[in-house]
């Protein structure tokens, strides 16, 4: 039972950090589509393709990871959901698919016409993708998967509530995205495009706060066992999601950038957590699943606990080295400005903050810093030599 | 040569795990045909997928050829921003606060 309950938890924390990191790539591709013409959206598509090309393929590891531990742990739920939800599953993986491919050929190709019609693959399959699980989601919740299914329905994801969690679920990568493009764009001192991410922030926030009492409002009317559970023993974490929401909207309207960033983030965890334990321990509503009896054996479940805490180990310092070194743009090939100081002292590691903070660095992170700063030294020697032959 | 002997190895290895193991997809515990989806539809989604994994292997071979072509001929990096203007006028035109 134990074990069970914290592989849900797992499963719920990696579906709350695809959703936190992987949705505002998503969010990206949305903001990308409504940009505007060659010379207006220049700026933004320019912050936008900058800030996702480093980690978008590190953010879309967390579905993976979920749908890997989904059939591991929970096999019978998974193949029920999969087989009863397939169409919108599978557009969601179109949706991925097209999404990486439009966004990674469209720089590399010449020709405006071109690069326009992989530019709106990548957005359009950006909007797709988070729609299609949301109705998937939405589908779960409101109890329309049975526990044994032969067939795919299509009743099962069309109905309004399914419909309004997808469309939840685009705004909230929207928000995420404009939340996060702002504080990009902060720091990088380009205050134009504050005033525009934050004005699209404010607007997302405004309009997933709406979609979210839409929703709210339906499930009072279609599915009160799951609205008194979401107003019942998850009433701290739809408090906590609201209040995230208002206080985004206070902060962006106060122009105020620390925090904004983690107070958004956490307001969707909140929303995902507030999902999962309104239907604890039942895994599909309306049938008698729950998570101890999903398929799989004991000792499958305490694997997967002590393999998550592994991965944690191991992965969660790397994700860490990834992120950080993003946010100091050190991951610009082309860019001088963040190397040129690596370049003049190359004994000093990365430029920036470490070397005024107090207490030393661990000689393990010192050592990534002067391998990170010897590689990049590397490619733009390379680079340059390229450049003069 | 060997790029390409390196993919028809890869897919030897694939071939010989997913072909020699029928028909168990969980060795004498369970048959694939057992395994399988009871769904409609299979044979039209494995077509749609081999199409569309057709149309991006072609479309990442053209790209790639295409930039080895500009790498040879050393012309100028491509414009950082998609379907945006070239660089310099960019950055004269964006009027950036800081460095």
């Amino acid at each position: 039972m134990i074990a069970a309950a914290a592989v849900g938890g797992i499963l719920l924390a990696s579906v709350s950090l695809y959703a936190v990191l992987g949705g505002a790539d998503f969010g990206g591709g949305l903001w990308d589509l409504l940009a505007g013409g060659d010379q207006r959206g220049h700026l933004p598509r320019r912050l936008i393709d900058e800030s996702i090309t480093p980690v978008w393929e590190a953010n879309h590891v967390w579905l993976v990871f979920d749908l890997v531990i989904f059939w591991t742990a929970f096999p019978d739920a998974f193949a029920a959901v999969m087989t009863v939800l397939a169409l919108p599953l599978w557009l969601a993986v179109a949706g991925i698919v097209l999404r990486g491919a439009g966004f990674a050929f469209r720089k590399e190709v010449r020709g405006l016409g071109l690069q326009r019609v992989l530019g709106a693959v990548f957005a359009f399959s950006s909007l797709l993708t988070p729609f299609f699980m949301g109705t998937v989601i939405g589908a779960i919740a409101t109890g329309q998967v049975p526990a044994h299914a032969s067939h795919a329905s299509l009743a099962a994801w069309t109905g309004v509530t399914p419909l309004l969690t997808g469309f939840l679920f685009t705004g909230a990568c929207g928000y995420l995205a404009a939340v996060y493009l702002r504080w990009e764009a902060d720091r990088r001192g380009e205050r134009s495009l504050v005033a525009y991410f934050t004005r699209r922030a404010q607007v997302a926030a405004i309009v997933t706060g709406a979609l979210s009492l839409a929703a709210l409002a339906e499930l009072h009317a279609s599915d009160p066992v799951l609205f008194s559970r979401l107003t019942g023993r998850a009433l701290p974490l739809v408090i906590v999601a609201a209040a995230s929401g208002l206080a985004v909207l206070a902060l962006l309207t106060a122009g105020r950038r620390a925090g904004v960033r983690v107070i958004a983030a956490l307001g969707v965890a909140a929303v995902i957590w507030g999902w999962g334990v309104a239907q604890y321990p039942v895994l599909l509503p309306g049938t008698g699943m729950t998570l101890s009896s999903a398929g799989a054996p004991h000792s499958t479940l305490v694997a997967i606990v002590v393999l998550a805490a592994v991965a944690a180990v191991t992965v969660g310092p790397s994700f860490a080295l990834l992120f950080s070194l993003h946010g100091r743009q050190v991951l610009h090939a082309g860019d001088g400005h963040a190397v040129t100081a690596s370049e003049d002292q190359p004994g000093a590691g990365l430029p920036g903050p470490q070397r005024g903070s107090p207490g030393q660095p661990s000689a393990a992170s010192r050592a990534a810093a002067l391998a990170m700063a010897a590689a990049v030294a590397v490619v733009r020697a390379l680079d340059r030599r390229r450049r003069e032959r | 040569m060997s790029g390409a002997a390196a993919i028809v190895a890869m897919e030897c290895g694939w071939v010989v795990t997913e072909v020699g193991r029928q028909p168990w997809v969980v060795y004498r515990l369970q048959t694939t045909t057992a395994a399988a989806t009871t769904n409609g539809g299979v044979i039209t989604s494995l077509t749609l997928v081999i199409v569309l994994y057709a149309v991006l292997g072609a479309a990442t071979l053209l790209i790639l050829r295409a930039l080895a072509r500009r790498w040879r001929r050393g012309d100028a990096e491509e414009a950082a921003v998609p379907y945006g203007p070239p660089d310099e006028r960019a950055d004269q035109a964006a009027g950036r606060a800081g460095p």
